[in-house]
């Protein structure tokens, strides 16, 4: 029962983490049709940022990560103006992450004062603050505590500013049909901006809310993003609610076979593996509707 | 329809490049990442004598004229010569056995000469004695002298990467990847003694032109940086490589070519099964076999959990400490392969804790490490013994990183700590921060320098007759070297296990920081391989 508990904790933990990741890359997709390869990097950028500014120059906390955020929405910003906007089509715009993600890559280690480290310890204000769980001979620190609340508020957030709001409408109609959208009196150069600083906002947070758990890692996060990527694939690149569903069943499958196999080396590496092909299969068997029609239209 | 199929394409292509991805995305991914200029932090190596040519991702310091003032200093007062300038090795060097050659007159050299007594050559290696006088008595040539038997002229080519005044010398460090941010200062030791070397008159009037390449702790990599250096550079012998991902393969191909590696890190068990291959520090084996025994005897460790790295040193350590553990009277209860991109270290501290277990022991490197530590710390877990670990542990970052959860844990090192701060140890550090003032001083550091220190006294014992055979016979014959680090080294063919000695560091309190503090050794394997 102990074990059965800690895999429920540890698994949605993880899922968690990458439910975090997927989304902010669902939302680019489903408003842009770019798969916004840069998501980690970004996030990676504004966690050193803020790290800088906190550990190395002594700010506090907040006005740190609020910087670092702020450098992530400027890059969304400055990204879309100069780089998407020159673009055809979104498979470019998509090469054009690739190529960001690379130099931010890059950028990270450039920093003389940066380049030399590589897994720095994030403050965070709960330090050594955590709640037992009965009955699980566990603990779950306050960070990650916070990270499942982030969760939910930006599942509901995104989902509540997609469907419910003018904005959200505008984005969705901006992807779907610009050409319509334009003609209703959609200005796409002013979606577009809001779409990017949000996404690249979002990585910034994300990384904030991860690196204390994590460490900030310029090439881990990266990694995370990679089997963010994977499970954005069950939600067809747009779906929300599946998205954060194969993270969660991601998360399970690798914690309960780390801790129920624990012989079976490699078959925890492998689920992504798995996860990825079994979708492929099923959607382009039956022809998905996600991956084909409600996903974008083409520019 | 057309629109539809190609964005069908994208996506199976974007799957595929995830997949490919996230399939290497342990190793592979973050050596994709880790670049180059992560040497930036560093002071820029001397260019002098060092082949700034074709020397692909090799540290940037390697250009001549990148050459940072950190360098300058130390480099102009080794006497001016032509080891400053960019390909240098072709410049005039004192003769063998000039005055010029014998004495050091930077304050670093000559703080790392020690007591030792010079060879003709000018041997200014703590105890260099001690190698060349053992070459000497096996009957190895005096510098200069003619050469036994005939054979080629003497000076000159005499063998592959040998000219009349340079010696090709090829040198494989981790650069980038996923060890990379300190992996460099493993390669930077070494090479700052084979530059004290040239900047102190060379080998018996030939400059070392060390060639330099990186392979981001990738063996597929290292190999082909290995052949490329072989097969096209044509060098004369590699030396002090401290990638064990590199050094374990190269080995057979080494036999094969048979080229010498002088000063392999020896963390490797496959290093040991090589003719040509002389190991300097200690393998990942003996480093398991004697924390198993302090932790049995010292610490009472009974029930034990491992996390390490996936491969074959990491397996081979965690098999090494479990059959020690046994005949204590403990066991290994499991092990867990580590991965930094899953919820490992978090699920490999919850069953620590759920299987009572005492001691744990690692094989990562310090971030994941760190990351662990930190894990056991949020769920306020920590076992009885804390936690132990392999040489991979004993950098400055780790205590830095750690904080106080990680107080208490005992790093297995091969050479005395760095708080033993005995002569050699300043001698040692005094030749490698002149070149690179940042270094953390670690396991390898001190392995490359030995190395390195161990290649250029070879070199100087065998004159000027310079040949691959000549050197393997050489290293064959070393007896007792005194490294001034602790552990003395001997090679016998057949027999390359000179390293058995571990020294234990554990992490602990000093004021406001943590900081690793001897507490045992030295600590010969008993249990180790003959070989």
């Amino acid at each position: 029962m102990t074990k059965l508990i800690q895999t429920l904790i540890i698994g949605l933990e993880y899922g968690c983490v990458y439910s975090l990741i997927a989304m902010g890359m669902v939302l680019v997709y489903r408003t842009t049709g770019v798969l916004n390869i840069a998501h980690g990097g970004i996030g990676v950028l504004a966690g050193f940022v803020a790290w800088d500014l906190d550990t190395l120059r002594g700010w506090p906390y907040y006005p740190a990560i609020a910087v670092g955020i702020l450098v992530a929405i400027t890059a969304g910003l400055l990204f879309e103006r100069f780089v998407v906007r020159r673009l055809a089509s979104p498979a470019l715009a998509t090469v054009a992450t690739l190529a960001l993600f690379l130099l931010l890559q890059g950028l990270v280690f450039v920093v003389p004062w940066w380049g030399n480290t590589w897994g720095q310890v994030f403050n965070t204000p709960f330090a050594d603050k955590k709640v037992s769980i009965p009955g699980a001979n566990y603990a779950v620190s306050w960070d990650q505590l916070i990270l499942f609340g982030s969760v939910l508020l930006f599942f509901g957030g995104l989902y509540f500013v997609l469907r419910r709001t003018r904005v959200g409408l505008a984005m969705r109609a901006v992807s779907d049909d610009p050409t319509a959208a334009r003609l209703m009196g959609i200005r796409q150069k002013l979606v577009a901006p809001v779409v990017w600083g949000l996404a690249f906002g979002i990585s910034g947070v994300t990384t904030m809310l991860l690196a204390p758990i994590l460490l900030l890692d310029n090439t881990s996060l990266t990694a995370f993003t990679l089997k963010a990527l994977t499970v954005t694939f069950v939600g067809g690149l747009v779906s929300l609610p599946l998205t954060v569903a194969g993270a969660m069943a991601l998360s399970m499958l690798e914690v309960s076979t780390q801790l129920y196999l624990p012989n079976t080396r490699g078959l925890s590496d492998a689920w992504p593996f798995i996860i990825l092909v079994v979708v492929l299969v099923a959607r382009f068997a039956r022809g998905t509707k996600a991956l084909e029609d409600t996903a974008v239209a083409p520019a | 329809m057309a629109f539809v199929g190609s964005r069908r394409l994208f996506v199976l292509l974007t799957a595929g490049l995830l997949t490919a991805a996230a399939c290497g995305g342990s190793a592979a991914q973050r050596a994709a990442l880790k670049v180059q200029s992560q040497n930036a932090g560093q002071a820029a190596a001397p260019a002098g004598g060092y082949s700034s040519g074709d020397t692909g991702a090799a540290a940037p310091a390697d250009s001549g004229s990148s050459a940072s003032p950190a360098a300058v200093p130390g480099a102009a007062s080794a006497g001016g010569s032509a080891g400053l300038s960019s390909g240098g090795s072709s410049s005039a060097t004192p003769s063998a056995g000039s005055p010029s050659a014998a004495k050091s007159n930077t304050p670093a050299a000559a703080s790392a000469s020690g007591s030792a007594s010079r060879s003709a050559a000018g041997s200014n290696a703590p105890a260099a004695g001690s190698a060349a006088g053992q070459a000497s008595s096996a009957g190895a040539p005096t510098p200069g002298a003619p050469t036994p038997g005939g054979g080629p002229a003497v000076g000159g080519a005499t063998d592959m990467g040998v000219t009349a005044n340079s010696i090709k010398v090829g040198h494989i460090g981790i650069y980038s990847g996923p060890v990379g941010s300190f992996g460099d200062d493993l390669s930077y030791a070494g090479r700052a003694k084979l530059q004290e070397i040239n900047d102190t008159g060379g080998i018996n009037g030939r400059k070392l032109d060390v060639l330099v390449r990186d392979d981001a702790w990738d063996g597929t990599k290292g190999m082909n940086a290995a052949r490329d250096l072989v097969e096209r550079e044509h060098i004369f012998a590699f030396c002090c490589i401290m990638s064990v991902n590199t050094s374990d393969p190269l080995t057979p191909y080494a036999d094969e070519h048979k080229i010498p590696h002088i000063g392999a890190d020896g963390w490797g068990e496959p290093q040991y099964k090589g003719q040509w291959t002389f190991p300097v520090s200690a393998s990942a084996v003996t480093e398991a076999h004697m924390l198993a025994k302090y932790q049995a005897e010292k610490q009472q460790a009974k029930r034990v959990a491992i996390l390490y790295i996936n491969n074959p040193t990491g397996r081979a350590y965690v098999k090494a400490y479990d059959e020690v553990i046994h005949k204590f009277g403990g066991e290994v209860v499991f092990s867990q392969p580590a991965t930094f991109d899953d919820p490992g270290t978090t699920t490999f501290i919850a069953q620590a804790r759920t299987q009572n277990i005492d001691t744990i022991s690692t094989y990562l490197d310090p971030g994941i490490f760190t990351r662990m530590v930190r894990e056991a710390a949020a769920q306020n877990y920590k076992p009885k013994n804390a936690f132990s670990g392999a040489a991979g542990l004993y950098f400055q970052v780790t205590p830095n990183f750690t904080g106080p959860n990680g107080e208490g844990t005992i790093a297995a090192t091969h050479w005395v700590t760095n708080d033993m701060d005995t002569p050699g140890y300043r001698a040692y550090k005094a030749v490698v921060e002149k070149y690179y003032p940042k270094i953390d001083h670690s396991t390898w550091t001190k392995a490359g320098f030995v190395g390195a220190t161990m290649f250029g006294n070879l070199l100087k014992s065998l004159g000027l007759e310079v040949t691959r055979q000549r050197l393997k016979d050489a290293a064959d014959r070393v007896t007792n070297f005194d490294t001034g680090l602790g552990p003395s080294l001997s090679w016998s063919p057949g027999h390359h296990r000179a390293n058995k000695t571990i020294y234990l560091a554990q992490i602990q309190r000093s004021g406001d920081k943590f900081e690793y503090k001897y507490i045992a050794g030295p600590l010969v394997d008993e249990f180790a391989e003959s070989n």
